[in-house]
């Protein structure tokens, strides 16, 4: 891994929210993480953990309250266009055409019409829209939604792709078959995007995607434990990952347990 | 028996007795004023000194202002009977909603300034020797004000009761009765509340507007502050002016801070919303009254009462038999629906041709101009009140901390009514002689620009997060955020914003294109110049045909214009 190129570098993040004048929750407390040219990092961790929060901070929409990000050398403080990034919501604008969605990012690029109009076109072929062009967001069923969504991200050809439960609000078969589009497209090389950041809670979506799962913990936020998946993705089938699930899965429910104990003693003192 | 429901337990310390004393003084006060309003009501005409008059002693203003409160009050407590009676028929049975529905749209955008005159006359020739016909006239100006808009709101919250509640009430085998109480009426309660507040304007709108016209037309003067107010303009008193325009605006602070803050505070918890809304609506009243001893023994007595009101009315009604009464098959046989359509369309046939016997032909061919010219300003003031306000409201509705700060602000600004500012702008275009014709769709514009504010910080704030995220993931800048994002996400709000807004900008460009100033009297050439002249020299069937085409072009308007912009914004443009 050395002598892979570091794309994005965050280091010593934290984050509080205020409540109110007097209070303030901490949701990440320092956390390091460094993502290399060529790779998939899945963040798993149950909801609330703060992997939304940590992923609007790498994406610049958020301040971090200390620490610093990097992406291809430059501090991120504002959204940088090495990076792009697709919501579990789908965030569609449902007054613009599916084209007009894709295009929405290459818009504020200020390329020429023609550009605009081809690299659209090309992305929406290639992601399995083609046909739907003219059709309104409200039209479509959720898979279609997130492929638009995947498209619109893509078409600006980040460096890094961030996405934030991408496949949650869908049913598994149809998240099936994007998750499988998507990790073709880009080990075929279809796609210029290089890199990925995925935040689920699905084990084996996980394993199966990424070389490398992050587990958070929670109560603030961090990276608990970090996992190698070292198995060829050519070879990476239900079967052929089970064991690698069940461990991490095992881990996780320590993890929640452990969580709970130590929220009981809490709560019965204040009875 | 169900247990009664036992009342939180909540800690001690929170209550106090000085709570109870000063609530008590409060409300002790309260109930005299009122009562002695109640009683000044019922007057008659023939005092000591000869005539009522308004009398231009600012001492005087706080029992003036009593007086109006009264009115308002009462046409408050009108517009909720309305609001429950027709609401609950119109979205029970179809009959009655095709004919409630579109009387209560029209009316709802129709300028009822131009028919007061009308309203007054009628009032007076019902109770002749009392004040009570000026009374009433007012209180009906207040009830036109609001009703409508109030009924409508109720009507289609009704409407969109989410399903699995009603599911789950007719699981507990709850009557129609119970259901109503128990489910679409909490349901209902932060829209009508909330819509009732927005109404105020217009209500004061129309009060001050009725109480006025005695004192144009040189009739017996009702007491209050529009008519103190429209004396002052007769009698080109400044300080009078002034000191009216400070009453009314007290008098809205402590009307927002006595009943309808503690209501808001009240109604958050019928809020049928998953997540716990961000800014929590405080009122000092309302912790006033929660953390007085005599809460609990008042609680106890409402919710007793409210059980019986819910579950006990229905019982007796069974044990007398008088369900029968009560039921009405919905939907109800086809005969007689038809029978009533066609009634309906008789009477209104009828009055329609007595009504065209009355009107004078010869005016017919001015009308068109004297319309247009209404309509430009009415437009054009709508149209300024948009460029300069979404930007306004979009840059407050993205950032919290001005909307918290900004709210309450705009709240009590929005509840002045617009001929509050008239006296001012009178005083200062007469002796400044600009011309009214263009300086109206500036007294226009003082009505319609809160209800756009409102609406588009509103919309703002309401914006999904993920989509602000998207258009600054992209980079999206300028010219092409406005005209990709922010204005299609806030165009739904501009729509229900300008129509809502309507009602009362026919209103104001009717009232505002005749104003007095001592002896001089400025005008504006319009359909509202036209009706003030004619009442104004008792023409009563010009007037008559004023008023008729003024309908008629509201109709037109909603017809040909808004109608198709809610349909758009309806269909493209509502994020959901
Ligand atoms: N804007 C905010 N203000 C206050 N608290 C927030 C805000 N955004 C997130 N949180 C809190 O931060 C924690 C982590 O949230 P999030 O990052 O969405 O977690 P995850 O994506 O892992 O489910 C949660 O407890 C949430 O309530
Ligand atoms: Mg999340």
């Amino acid at each position: 891994m050395t002598d892979k190129k570091i794309i994005l570098h965050a280091e010593h993040v934290s984050k509080s929210f205020e409540i109110n004048k007097n209070h303030s929750l901490q949701v990440l407390e320092d956390i390091s993480l460094e993502v290399y040219e060529g790779e998939i990092v899945a963040f798993l961790g149950k909801s609330g953990t703060g992997k939304s929060t940590f992923l609007r901070i790498l994406a610049g929409l958020m301040e971090a309250s200390s620490g610093k990000v990097t992406c291809n050398g430059s501090v991120i403080n504002a959204p940088s266009r090495d990076m792009s990034m697709v919501f579990q919501s789908f965030a569609l604008m449902p007054w613009l055409s599916v084209f007009d969605n894709v295009a929405f990012g290459l818009e504020a690029l200020n390329y020429s019409k023609e550009k605009i109009k081809s690299v659209a076109q090309a992305m929406i072929d290639m992601i399995g829209l083609a046909g739907y062009e003219n059709s309104y967001p409200k039209e479509l069923s959720g898979g279609m939604k997130q492929r638009v969504g995947l498209a619109r991200a893509l078409a600006v050809e980040p460096d890094i792709l961030l996405l934030d439960e991408p496949f949650s609000a869908l049913d598994i078969y149809t998240a099936h078959k994007i998750k499988t589009d998507l990790t073709e497209l880009w080990e075929s090389r279809q796609i210029k995007t290089r890199s990925m950041i995925i935040v689920t809670h699905n084990v084996e979506e996980a394993v199966i995607m990424s070389d490398r799962v992050l587990v958070w913990d929670s109560n603030p936020g961090r990276i608990a434990r970090e996992f190698k998946i070292d198995i060829p993705r050519s070879e990476r089938s239900k079967r052929s990952v089970l064991d690698l699930v069940e461990e991490i899965s095992h881990h996780q429910h320590e993890q929640i347990a452990y969580a709970e104990r130590k929220r009981k003693p809490h709560i019965s003192l204040k009875k | 028996m169900v247990r009664k429901p036992l009342i939180k337990a909540k800690p001690r310390n929170h209550y106090h007795w000085r709570n109870d004393l000063l609530l008590w003084v409060l409300l002790l006060t309260i109930a005299v004023l009122l009562l002695k309003g109640w009683h000044d009501m019922h007057s008659t005409f023939s005092t000591p000194s000869g005539n009522i008059e308004v009398n231009l002693d600012p001492h005087l203003l706080p029992y003036y202002t009593l007086r109006t409160t009264m009115r308002l009050l009462l046409g408050l407590v009108f517009s909720l009977l309305f609001t429950f009676i027709f609401g609950v028929l119109a979205a029970k049975y179809k009959a009655a909603e095709r004919v409630i529905l579109p009387f209560v749209n029209f009316m709802e955008s129709v300028p009822l300034v131009g028919f007061l005159t009308f309203t007054t006359v009628m009032f007076i020739a019902l109770f002749p020797h009392n004040i009570m016909g000026l009374e009433c006239a007012a209180i009906f100006g207040v009830f036109t004000g609001q009703a409508w808009n109030m009924m409508l709101i109720f009507y289609q919250t009704i409407r969109i009761v989410p399903n699995e509640l009603n599911e789950a009430s007719r699981m507990f085998h709850h009557g129609p009765w119970t259901r109503f109480w128990r489910v679409e009426c909490p349901y209902s309660m932060p829209g009508l509340l909330w819509n009732t507040m927005v109404s105020q304007s217009a209500a004061w709108f129309a009060i001050l507007a009725t109480e006025a016209i005695p004192v144009k037309t040189n009739t017996v003067e009702l007491p209050g502050v529009g008519s103190f107010m429209a004396e002052a303009l007769t009698q080109a008193n400044v300080s009078a002016v002034v000191w009216s325009v400070i009453a009314l605006i007290a008098n809205i602070i402590l009307l927002d801070q006595l009943m309808f803050r503690p209501l808001v505070r009240w109604v958050h918890k019928f809020k049928y919303e998953d997540t716990a809304s961000k800014n929590q609506n405080t009122s000092w009243f309302y912790s006033l009254i929660r953390h007085s001893y005599s809460s609990i023994y008042m609680t106890r007595g409402l919710i007793a009462f409210a059980h019986f009101w819910v579950y006990g009315l229905p019982r007796l009604c069974y044990k007398f038999k008088l369900n029968y009464l009560v039921k009405v098959s919905p939907g109800g046989s086809a005969k007689v629906a038809k029978l009533w359509y066609v009634a309906i369309i008789l009477i209104c046939g009828y009055y329609g041709v007595l009504l065209w016997q009355f009107l004078p032909k010869a005016d017919l061919l001015k009308m068109p101009l004297l319309m247009s010219y209404t309509a430009i300003r009415v437009f054009a003031a709508m149209a300024l009140s948009v460029i300069i306000f979404v930007p306004l409201g979009v840059w407050i509705g993205l950032n919290q901390k001005l909307v918290k700060m900004f709210q309450p602000i705009i709240q009590v600004l929005a509840a002045l009514p617009a001929n509050l500012f008239y006296p001012l702008i009178a005083i200062i275009l007469i002796s400044y002689h600009q011309s009214l014709s263009v300086w109206s769709i500036f007294l226009i514009m003082l009505g319609t620009q809160w209800y756009i504010l409102f609406n588009v910080i509103a919309g703002v704030s309401t914006l999904p997060h993920n989509l602000i995220e998207v258009s600054r993931m992209f980079h999206v800048k300028g010219f092409m955020w406005w005209r990709k994002f922010m204005i299609p996400a806030v165009f739904p709000y501009i729509v229900t914003g300008i129509i809502s807004a309507a009602g009362g900008a026919w209103n104001a460009a009717i009232a505002s294109e005749l104003i007095t100033w001592g002896k001089m009297t400025k005008q504006a050439v319009g359909l509202g110049a036209y009706i003030s002249d004619t009442t104004a020299n008792n023409e009563l069937a010009q007037a008559a045909l004023g008023c008729t085409v003024m309908c008629f072009m509201v109709a037109l308007c909603i017809v040909f214009v808004w109608k198709p912009l809610y349909t758009i914004a309806e269909t493209k443009f509502r994020i959901n």
